[in-house]
Formats: structure tokens, C-alpha cells, sequence
């Protein structure tokens, strides 16, 4: 029977609720809302079997929906639940048969609040379960100007139906769908008893459903959706490259100050017997940059602890810190091996104080650890690992770390943004099953 | 060439020229644990350093 055009509802021959016929001439399949009845509608509408009552699953949209899509208005006619169970995880999405009356049917998807929109095309264009399982790199196909890459099998069971549909749903029937993922659009692939069918998706922007519908979409639970275009930024390669080239001039301006060696003010050599405790005194001319205090030691095998007291143009303590100098040397299955930590540095801003200090140099500790034993030495043994310290201050010297640090995040930027196309390809194909080890 | 652009460079020619300012200071290369200037900032006690694993830069 073909339904005629003035024919806009009809009573369920199961249950007798009303029910709006909105979808046009090739609709051969109603389900009764209310009642679960799959009815034929090329036979008058007769009852062919009921499912009963059905879980409904979640979707934005319901039957009569009306609305534009791509400059052609769509009235949703059918919704089917489907979900595919793999490894103790569950899938669930929701396809609704849409109709138009100039275009035809088609389909609207909607899955953790993503939808995207299923047209059948004719093409040549076709990836087998064969291949898909047989084949060593990815399978492709390629449609119009477009190449597809093979994505992902899924193998679903109807779980829902209600509304009017081109063929005949049952819940509990099984589809194999093969998908192919291309730049703008994902291929689908399925073998039905007779024949292949083909349908190109793409993906609906929230704001195209609010525009076209009325509908504002829920938040969705997954950001991502492999149809989802990518946001594009202009400015992103020139951003990248300004960036990288900054990073670099950061890193060299960097290493300039950082081995800038300033002007150096004193510098002594002192006999840890004999010259110890010693005071040093020296001029800060220069309020801007680092001063430098660098202690060198000539200790063996052994460690020293020394102590240095500042005393600024006030005569006040600027502070009294200690540094240690050790060097160790051995042999094992390796061969010779050293540790030298012989030098040390004190660096500190002299900010506006500038004129003479006074700098208090004593050895405090010195010791050996050999062979598992630590020993702390007495004063008169230090020379048992430790004769000489030579102590050098210098000022003005530049520190290269706030350009180091400005490097690393233009480094960082440069990398982000000349990687994001690679970062948002991998993000895009995450979801796919294809695995070039198996 | 774009405002942003523009800017863009502006910002990375002030990061040039910040880094360069603040490292003829010597900002940010001070021994970390070096007691800040002033009255009260002196570290009585001469231990400090020595039982940190060697050198403190």
C-alpha cells in the first residue's frame, strides 16, 4: 500500500492509540509508542508482532521534531536505541529516522550529547570485514575527493524502536557496522542480505541544532568526538615560530649572562694551619648585579666545612653561612672514578649597600668517609685532607635564569602550538580499534 | 600584519628585554638559601649548607 498524502494519522491496530504518520511513501514500519507493536505499513497497518514496553533511551530529540538542517527542514520520524556490549563496557546511542520532503530520509545521531547527521550515498567505496581483519596496515577507502582510513567495527543490537522507519527494526536485532574516518566525514559500512549500504556522517554543532531545531543540546559527557572539527587558529604557525625563535634568543641571552664573570675584587689563598681564621675585606662599588663569593679547596678524599661571616658598611652581619668542598676518588669494576664538589658559591644582591665589607673565613669541620666509616677529624688533623682553600669575591655579575625561564615557556608555546595538529590527530583517532600490532 | 600579531611580538620583545634587565640585576641568581638584606636577616650558626648533600650553588 502506498500512503496516500493527505494521510497524517492512524489508529494503532494493537492498542488504538493515535499515532502521527510523518514520514513519507518509503516508510514501510510504524512501532507503536504506547504499545511496542511493530506494525506493516504497506498492510494496512497490521500488527506483526509487540515488543511490549521498552526502556526509552536518551536522546535531545523526540518524534515530530521538527527543524533545519543544512538549509533543509527535517521532521524526526523514528528512534531507535542501540548499544554494544564489549569487555564488560557498554556503548548506548540513540538514531533517529529523519524525513524530508525534499531530500528525502536520513539520519540524526545522538550520543553523549554529540550529534551528527547519517546520509546514504552511492559509491564504489567499501571496506570488508575481510580486510579489516586480514589486512596489515589500516584499511582505506576513498569517496568523492576524500580518502577514509578505517576507524572502527561495531557490532550493535537494537535495544529500542518506536515511530516509522524505511525497513523493519526489531529490538534484540543485530547490525555489524565497519566506519571510516576521513578529514571531514566518517564512512559507514554495512552488508545487508541483498546489498551494501553506505552512509556518509557528519558532525552537527550544538549551535546548528539550537539554530535549526530550537534545541539546546545537553553539556556533553566526552568532550571529544572524532567528527568534531578542530578548531582552526590563524595564528597558531606564526605563534609557534615567533616563539621558537624568542626561545632561542632567550637561551643564547641566557648563557651570555649567565657566564658574564663580572669584575672580580679579591682573591686569596689560604694554609688551613696557618691562616685560619682570616678576614678579607674588599669594596662593593657596584649596588647592581650578583657578588660572588667562590670558595676552591684542595681536599683529598675528605670533606670540609666552611664558614663565612659578612659584614656589610654598617658593620652589621649580613649573614654568616657555610658551604662544603669534597672530593672523592676510587676505583671499582668500572674503572677510576670521581666525585669533585670541591667548589662552592655563595651568591647574593648586595642591593644598595654599596662600600667596604668585611668577609670571615673559618674552617669548622672536616672529615673522610672510606670504605663505609665516617670520621670527623680534629682541628689538627684537617691537613689529612685539606691544605689550601682559595676564596675570589666578585661583583656584578648577571644572572641568566629569568631568561632561562623565559626561554623554557616560549620553548613550551612554540612546541604546543606547532604540535597541536599531530596532538589533536592522535586525540581524533583514540577511540579507534585499529591496532597495527595485531 | 594583525593587532594580535602585533601585540604578539610586542610581548615577546618585553620578555627579551625583562630577561635582560632583570638578569644584569642578578635577580633570580641568588644562593637559595641566602638569607634576604636587612637588619634581623643574619643565619647565626655555621651549618648551614654543609649537611645538604655538598654544594649549594
Amino acid at each position: 500500500m502506498t500512503l496516500s498524502a493527505e494521510l497524517r494519522s492512524i489508529d494503532c491496530t494493537s492498542c488504538g492509540a493515535g499515532l502521527n504518520v510523518l514520514g513519507g511513501g518509503r516508510v514501510t514500519t510504524h512501532v507503536c509508542p504506547y504499545c511496542g507493536t511493530l506494525l506493516d505499513a504497506n498492510d494496512d497497518y497490521r500488527a506483526l508482532k509487540s515488543f511490549g514496553e521498552l526502556q526509552r533511551p536518551a536522546s535531545a530529540f523526540k518524534l515530530g521534531d521538527r527543524g533545519r538542517l543544512f538549509g533543509v527542514e527535517f521532521t524526526v520520524i523514528g528512534t531507535l536505541g542501540y548499544e554494544e556490549h564489549w569487555n564488560g563496557e557498554v556503548w548506548a546511542w540513540t538514531e533517529h529516522q529523519v524525513y524530508s520532503e525534499t531530500h528525502g530520509y536520513g539520519w540524526l545521531n545522538f550520543e553523549n550529547g554529540h550529534v551528527t547527521f547519517s546520509r546514504r550515498v552511492r559509491t564504489d567505496a567499501w571496506i570488508s570485514t575481510y580486510q579489516v581483519e586480514h589486512s596489515e596496515h589500516r584499511p582505506s577507502a576513498s569517496c568523492g575527493d576524500e580518502t577514509y582510513r578505517y576507524y572502527e567495527t561495531t557490532d550493535a543490537v537494537i535495544s529500542f524502536a518506536e515511530g516509522e522507519f524505511t525497513w523493519q527494526p526489531e529490538p534484540g536485532q543485530r547490525t555489524q557496522t565497519i566506519s571510516a574516518l576521513g578529514n571531514t566525514g566518517m564512512l559507514d559500512f554495512s552488508q545487508e542480505e541483498t546489498e551494501r549500504e553506505i552512509y556518509l556522517t557528519t558532525y552537527v554543532p550544538a549551535k546548528d541544532i539550537a539554530d535549526g531545531f530550537g534545541i539546546e543540546l545537553p553539556p556533553p559527557l566526552q568532550k571529544n568526538h572524532p567528527l568534531k572539527p578542530a578548531r582552526t587558529w590563524a595564528h597558531r604557525k606564526f605563534v609557534g615560530a615567533v616563539s621558537g625563535l624568542f626561545g632561542a634568543m632567550l637561551l643564547i641571552l641566557g648563557l651570555i649572562l649567565s657566564l658574564n664573570p663580572g669584575e672580580q675584587l679579591v682573591s686569596r689563598v689560604f694554609d688551613i694551619n696557618a691562616d685560619l681564621p682570616a678576614t678579607v675585606d674588599f669594596e662593593i662599588t657596584n649596588d647592581q648585579g650578583l657578588v660572588v663569593i667562590e670558595l676552591d679547596s684542595d681536599v683529598v678524599d675528605g670533606w670540609a666545612g666552611i664558614d663565612f661571616l659578612l659584614t656589610d658598611p654598617d658593620g652589621n652581619p649580613r649573614f654568616e653561612i657555610g658551604r662544603t668542598s669534597d672530593y672523592y676518588s676510587g676505583r671499582d669494576g668500572d674503572g677510576k672514578w670521581t666525585e669533585d664538589g670541591s667548589h662552592a658559591a655563595i651568591r647574593f644582591r648586595p642591593g644598595e649597600k654599596t662600600g667596604p665589607y668585611q668577609l670571615e673565613i673559618d674552617i669548622e669541620e672536616a672529615g673522610f668517609w672510606k670504605d663505609g666509616i665516617s670520621r670527623t677529624l680534629l682541628r689538627s688533623e684537617f691537613p689529612e685532607v685539606v691544605r689550601q682553600i682559595s676564596v675570589s669575591v666578585s661583583q656584578a655579575q648577571t644572572s641568566g635564569v629569568p631568561a632561562y625561564f623565559a626561554a623554557a615557556l616560549f620553548f613550551v608555546l612554540s612546541f604546543v602550538t606547532l604540535a597541536l595538529p599531530a596532538i589533536l590527530h592522535q586525540r581524533r583517532w583514540a577511540g579507534s580499534d585499529w591496532d597495527d600490532e595485531d | 600584519m594583525s593587532v594580535f600579531r602585533i601585540f604578539f611580538i610586542v610581548l615577546c620583545l618585553s620578555a627579551f628585554g625583562g630577561s635582560w634587565y632583570v638578569g644584569r640585576l642578578g635577580i633570580g641568581g641568588e644562593s637559595t638559601d641566602m638569607p634576604s638584606a636587612g637588619a634581623g636577616s643574619v643565619r647565626v650558626g655555621g651549618s648551614g649548607g654543609y649537611y645538604a648533600g655538598g654544594n649549594v650553588k
